[in-house]
């Protein structure tokens, strides 16, 4: 049987859950952008944009953050068809 | 009955809900319910739900089934979804911005005609005529160089000038197929370019179209 994954909305999250979530995957932010651990702005794997805090989504797959727009979500769907 | 704390399930509804006090302890069960693969997240879950919707429709089966080109699929998908902007402008242009930016001026061509129903049009006009892996290939190159063999007619141009320009690229590239594409005052248009352009083009060239009331594709391609 398949897993199934909840889709949680992040819209009324406090900025420090955000944060917590992000820290808890090795990662951090600045309030604006998702930084690495060494502070740089982390770029969306599918189109190379730095990805905002107030837009990110975490999706399963080695910690997977990324920007909630449409170009990301069809390229995650493409490559994980399942997953969410 | 055992008392005890309350199931995923309950928490997991909670946070939908957004009645979720952030306890400490809470916040834990969250990001150990991610590490569990129980839970994702998104900001947007509406957007997450117009690009699934598109990828359930029967127009993405006949997609998936001629399209194999990974990028080619992503780029469809975000058709469709522009078609589901129609009606909200603002999101409709962000996309387009987006995907011009990701995958340039070709990539937007394409979308487009995916929006306006091309890519299916231009399959059920040709299905039955070529074998499957070779209307694959067709459709593929087609897509990839949207700019050059999807021609996009408007109510407002010149039949003699668009003949003139089309019979030139098709003498210039020899192009197995090239689509002509208008919708509404556009559609005597496209009629009147299709005629001029089969009293004129060689004789290997075939035209086939499928028109409704709202708009009309006319498939040129090369009968080798």
């Amino acid at each position: 049987m398949r897993h199934t994954v909840s889709l949680v909305s992040l819209k009324g999250f406090p900025i420090e859950v955000k944060k917590a979530l992000l820290g808890s995957i090795g990662y951090g932010s600045d309030e604006v952008f998702v930084l690495d651990k060494n502070g740089k702005k982390v770029l969306d794997r599918y189109t190379g944009e730095p990805i905002r805090i107030d837009n990110m989504m975490i999706l399963p797959g080695s910690d997977i953050v990324l920007d909630s727009n449409p170009v990301s979500i069809a390229s995650y769907l493409e490559e994980y068809p399942n997953r969410i | 009955m055992v008392d005890g704390p309350p199931s995923n399930i309950d928490w997991i509804a909670g946070l939908t809900r957004g009645t979720l006090d952030w306890t400490e302890d809470k916040v834990k069960q969250i990001i150990a319910a991610y590490k569990n693969r129980d839970i994702a997240f998104i900001e947007d879950a509406e957007t997450v739900k117009v690009i699934k919707d598109q990828r359930e429709s029967e127009e993405w089966t006949i997609i998936q089934t001629y399209v194999k080109n990974k990028s080619l699929r992503i780029i469809c998908n975000l058709g469709l979804a522009l078609r589901a902007y129609e009606t909200q402008q603002e999101k409709a242009q962000v996309l387009r911005d987006t995907i011009c930016r990701v995958f340039g001026n070709d990539g937007l061509h394409i979308a487009e005609a995916i929006q306006n129903g091309i890519l299916t049009d231009f399959i059920m006009t040709r299905i039955g005529d070529v074998q499957s892996g070779d209307l694959s290939k067709q459709i593929e190159n087609a897509l990839k160089e949207a700019h050059k063999y999807i021609v996009f007619v408007k109510d407002i141009d010149k039949a003699e000038e668009r003949i003139f320009e089309i019979k030139t690229r098709i003498y210039a590239e020899m192009p197995d197929t090239l689509i002509i594409y208008g919708c509404r005052g556009a559609i005597m248009k496209v009629r009147k370019i299709a005629i001029g352009l089969n009293k004129t083009l060689p004789v290997s060239y075939k035209f086939k179209s499928n028109q409704t009331p709202i708009k009309i594709i006319v498939v040129i391609f090369r009968d080798h």
